[in-house]
């Protein structure tokens, strides 16, 4: 099992490198190890994979990272880093609303930008089902798999894209209408809570790929 | 395998498209008309890189039935369909969620493309559709009618964008277009508030629109080359 974490792991860091997602020297990727409290981690230099428990690290890098699979029992994939529209949207200090569908239904709400150090913050932000948050300067973007860490990168990626530059035009910006995000919300919530229930079992969660 | 040339084919061109950022994680999909009465659509919830032509379903157009490919097809193939029966003209119906022209949706208004080469890629007035939620029918319908014979692209309303083709070349070429043009509109508009936004975030902004203005008419002018080149 051990093994296929570890060559999933490989090919979403490249998969990630070459859209430019995972390239920054303090990027770093992580995804659970179904049925054991650790989590395979990595960095884009390439090096191999490090099991690490969820317990304590003894890497800075990696401690963030095992925080979050405390707090997130849902998570199977954990992506930190920096892109130039995760610095934009800390330098606009504001909120990216909720512009599209699947925005509402894998990312869910984003609060704030928190800024560097406020741990408590983040911590609270994240435990409140988003899978994605501002920290700093850098997206902290959260997958029920390790696929779909990858897959809300990309989505996230774009969000943020489209935001930035429709806010930089100065024109008013149409939210995602209020029944379309509740409704997206709770199958996110839904799909969470099932994520949960498969790692307790010890298991990789399926189906969570779709919108529906 | 049933049509197997075309199925292949919409691989290669998700590919291409999610390459070149159009498409983002499994967000978009891709329909090719296989026959007057089936085309050939991406299924639901894919990775595009993972893909296989025999993942690729087949859909008939009169009533929507899948009659090919073990999984199940793209949720908006309803959307597809509506599409290439309005327009028997076009073998190719591309959903993209490409970000510059997904921008452009947030603001519920149609585009008018002001550069001529563009123009006569996606025609005058792109419109946009009104907010329906992805994969349903409203959203169906409500492309459905706003499609029309000199118009080849259209916007939805906090989605993405459709663009249509005599086949899937021509219509790529277009979603290069339309974001071309989405960009030449928000270059313009970035260049105006120039002072009111933090330096670093407008440097960022028009670092990445500016070299995608002239993107669409270079492809263009490649595509009628080979083609000539092919018929010659």
């Amino acid at each position: 099992m051990t093994d296929d974490v570890i060559e999933h792991l490989r090919n979403d860091g490249a998969r990630l490198h070459a859209k430019a997602l995972f390239c920054d020297p303090g990027d770093s990727l992580s995804v659970r190890i179904p049925g054991r409290e650790e989590f395979l981690f990595m960095t884009p230099d390439r090096s191999d994979p490090t099991a690490f428990p969820f317990a304590t690290t003894g890497l800075e890098a990696a401690d963030l990272h095992a925080t979050i699979y405390r707090s997130r029992k849902d998570a199977g994939g954990v992506l930190i880093g920096q892109t130039p529209w995760s610095s934009a949207l800390a330098r606009i200090e504001a909120r990216i609303p909720t512009l599209f569908d699947e925005q509402a239904r894998h990312l869910g709400p984003a609060g704030k930008p928190i800024a560097l150090g406020r741990h408590s913050l983040l911590f609270r932000a994240l435990e409140g089902g988003g899978n994605v948050a501002i920290y700093g300067e850098r997206r902290i973007c959260i997958g029920t798999t390790p696929s779909r860490v990858v897959f809300n990168a990309e989505l996230f990626e774009k969000c943020a894209k489209a935001f930035v530059i429709a806010h930089a035009s100065g024109d008013r910006i149409r939210k995602l209408p209020g029944w379309a995000r509740y409704i997206a919300r709770a199958r996110l919530r839904r799909a969470q809570k099932r994520a949960a229930l498969s790692y307790a079992a010890g298991r990789i969660p399926e189906g969570m790929d779709g919108y529906f | 395998m049933k049509f197997q040339a075309t199925r292949e084919l919409v691989v290669k061109t998700c590919i291409e498209l999610a390459d070149g950022g159009y498409l983002a994680a499994t967000g978009g999909n891709v329909a090719l008309r296989v026959d007057q009465d089936h085309f050939a659509v991406t299924p639901s919830a894919i990775d595009y890189y993972a893909m296989s032509a025999a993942d690729v379903c087949v859909v008939r157009l009169s009533d929507r039935e899948q009659v090919e490919g073990a999984r199940q097809a793209s949720v908006e193939s309803g959307l597809h369909a509506g599409i290439l029966s309005a327009r028997p003209d076009c073998g190719a119906s591309i959903h993209t969620h490409q970000p510059v022209a997904s921008a452009y949706t947030l603001f519920s208004r149609p585009l008018e493309v002001l550069d001529p080469a563009r123009q006569a890629l996606l025609g005058r007035n792109i419109p946009s559709v009104g907010y329906a939620p992805s994969g349903t029918a409203l959203l169906a319908r409500r492309v459905a009618r706003s499609v029309k014979p000199d118009t080849h692209a259209y916007l939805m309303r906090n989605h993405g964008a459709v663009c249509v083709g005599k086949d899937a070349t021509e219509a790529m070429t277009r979603v290069a277009a339309l974001e071309s043009e989405c960009a030449s509109f928000f270059l313009t508009r970035a260049a105006a508030q120039s002072g009111k936004l933090d330096a670093s975030v407008h440097a960022i902004v028009i670092q990445t629109l500016l070299p995608m203005v002239d993107d669409a008419v270079t492809r263009f002018h490649d595509v009628v080359e080979s083609e000539s080149e092919h018929t010659s």
